[in-house]
């Protein structure tokens, strides 16, 4: 009934009222519905960005139990096949020593079981070395990078150069050593996948934060197959360099000479201003 | 005639449904923005029926109408002030308020009466209120929170004053070049989107209250995909 009424051709006014008002009520509906539709998208998207998180958050987390797990097999490996057969032997001469009264074989046999203890002894140092580097704890970064790299070198398979352009400040403890573990891990890689001849690292500092740069002449990945190894289930250790540098708020990249030559990874760490360097 | 005659007396009493929630979920609706509806609604209300009492042609409406429009802009924009976050558009919604009183008072001086019906500051406030509208949504598609927009009161708040101010605006404009008995004849569209707006703040005064989550308060952090970015 309205309709015809307002169609009433004799009147221009109610015909541009007509479209007019049904032309406003259908763009303010337009743009509501828009709105609306706009938003949850907006949102599924982000609950798709939070469910990825969760799941990249999942793998590091299971990345990291794994590689402890490794660790302590590792430790428990060395302990039962190595100390404990010296151990063992060492027993056998002190034992013998309860039953032979002759003093020669006596003094033979507690010289053996002398040497097998300092044998025993440098083990364990060792294990405790690779659980926790000396140099890095007494002497710092640098000087456990140079130590790594002056093995590495020392072992002839590969030439190993290392410079701290600005390190004249010691970071703290905690910091230096999942630095530290981060090196290991990329220097590990490179020496088992990567057929390099050299490995150059470089230390400097930009504003609050510490750069380390890698370079090498091998086989490398780039910032993209870093992500992908990253979300598959594969690359047990980089996912655990990553949950490293996540605990600094650092980050990781990884990337190929401008020249197609070598490789770089580049880490990114802030430095903690208020923690006191290492006593 | 008797059909208009329903809808219009409709229109009016449905004033009642928002004054009526509103003071049921008092509690929930305990804001100073919505006390501004809530004002509005109420003033509206006692000016429709006011207006019923007096006769047809009757100069007085005239003054009504300019009084009503005077006070809704104004609620309007102080519920819209409220409601855009500090920047530009503030600013331009306060500067608003004196030229629009100014254009109101220049029309109440100037302009011929005999029509009742003050339409060119009522197109001027839906055109200014309706860009505001528009606003308020644009900052919320630039800023998008966690949770749906429209479990917002606010959201709901603005729709109606957006749907009303639109399916009126070339209601009011026509105003100013019809005879009072060709408006009457088209009056049927203010009564209906009247009937609108009330049935739209009823349910933003029912639904209950909403504190939007800011997207930097999100439980999770977008580190990894700054990270991403920034690899590009």
């Amino acid at each position: 009934m309205f309709l015809l009424e307002i169609n009433n051709p004799d009147s221009p006014v109610s015909l541009v009222l007509f479209f007019g008002t049904v032309g406003m009520l259908a763009l303010t509906i337009g743009l509501i519905v828009f709105i609306i539709f706009h938003q949850r998208k907006v949102i599924r998207y982000q609950m798709r960005l939070q469910r990825l998180e969760q799941e990249q958050q999942k793998m590091l987390l299971n990345a990291s139990i794994r590689l402890q797990e490794e660790e302590r097999q590792r430790i428990a490996a060395d302990l039962h096949d190595d100390a404990g057969p010296l151990l063992a032997t060492a027993r056998l001469y002190l034992n013998e020593n309860l039953v032979n009264l002759d003093k020669t074989t006596q003094l033979q046999s507690i010289y053996n079981a002398k040497q097998i203890i300092d044998d025993t002894i440098q083990l364990i140092r060792n294990i405790s070395h690779s659980l926790m580097p000396p140099t890095l704890k007494n002497f710092g970064l640098e000087s456990a990078v140079n130590d790594l790299f002056q093995k590495i070198s020392g072992s002839g398979s590969m030439n190993a150069s290392c410079r701290f352009h600005d390190y004249r400040e010691r970071l703290h403890p905690d910091q230096e050593l999942i630095i530290f573990r981060v090196i290991q891990e990329l220097v590990n890689n490179i020496l088992k996948h990567s057929n390099a001849s050299f490995i150059h690292l470089t230390q400097n500092l930009g504003g609050s934060k510490l750069y380390i740069r890698l370079h090498h002449d091998g086989r490398g990945i780039t910032q993209n197959d870093f992500e992908k190894l990253n979300k598959s289930n594969v690359g047990l250790g980089l996912k655990n360099i990553q949950s490293r540098l996540k605990l600094l708020q650092g980050r990781i990249f990884f990337e190929k000479d401008m020249s197609q030559t070598y490789y770089k990874v580049t880490i990114e760490i802030p430095k903690l201003e208020e923690e006191p360097a290492a006593e | 005639m008797l059909t208009r005659d329903i809808l219009a007396n409709l229109s009016r009493l449905s004033g009642i449904l928002p004054i009526v929630f509103f003071l049921i979920f008092i509690k929930r609706n305990n804001e100073k923005k919505l006390w501004v509806i809530f004002v509005y609604v109420l003033l509206s209300f006692l000016t429709d029926f006011t207006m019923s009492l007096f006769p047809k042609n009757s100069q007085i409406k005239f003054y009504f109408f300019s009084f009503f429009t005077v006070v809704e802009y104004t609620l309007f924009s102080i519920f819209l002030y409220l409601n855009i976050k500090p920047g530009m558009i503030r600013k331009v919604i306060l500067g608003s308020l004196p030229v629009f009183y100014a254009i109101v008072f220049y029309y109440m001086l100037n302009k011929d009466q005999s029509n009742n019906f003050d339409a060119i500051p009522a197109s001027v406030e839906s055109m200014l209120i309706i860009v505001f509208c528009v606003w308020f949504f644009f900052e919320q598609i630039r800023d998008m929170q966690v949770s749906f927009i429209y479990s917002s009161k606010t959201f709901w708040i603005v729709v109606a004053i957006l749907v009303y101010m639109s399916a009126t605006f070339f209601l009011f404009i026509a105003a100013e070049f019809v005879s009072q008995e060709e408006r009457r004849s088209y009056w049927f569209i203010n009564s209906i989107s009247n009937l609108l707006k009330h049935i739209l703040l009823t349910i933003a005064f029912i639904i209950p209250n909403y504190k939007p989550q800011p997207t930097n308060e999100r439980p999770f952090s977008d580190e990894l995909f700054e990270f991403e970015n920034s690899a590009t």
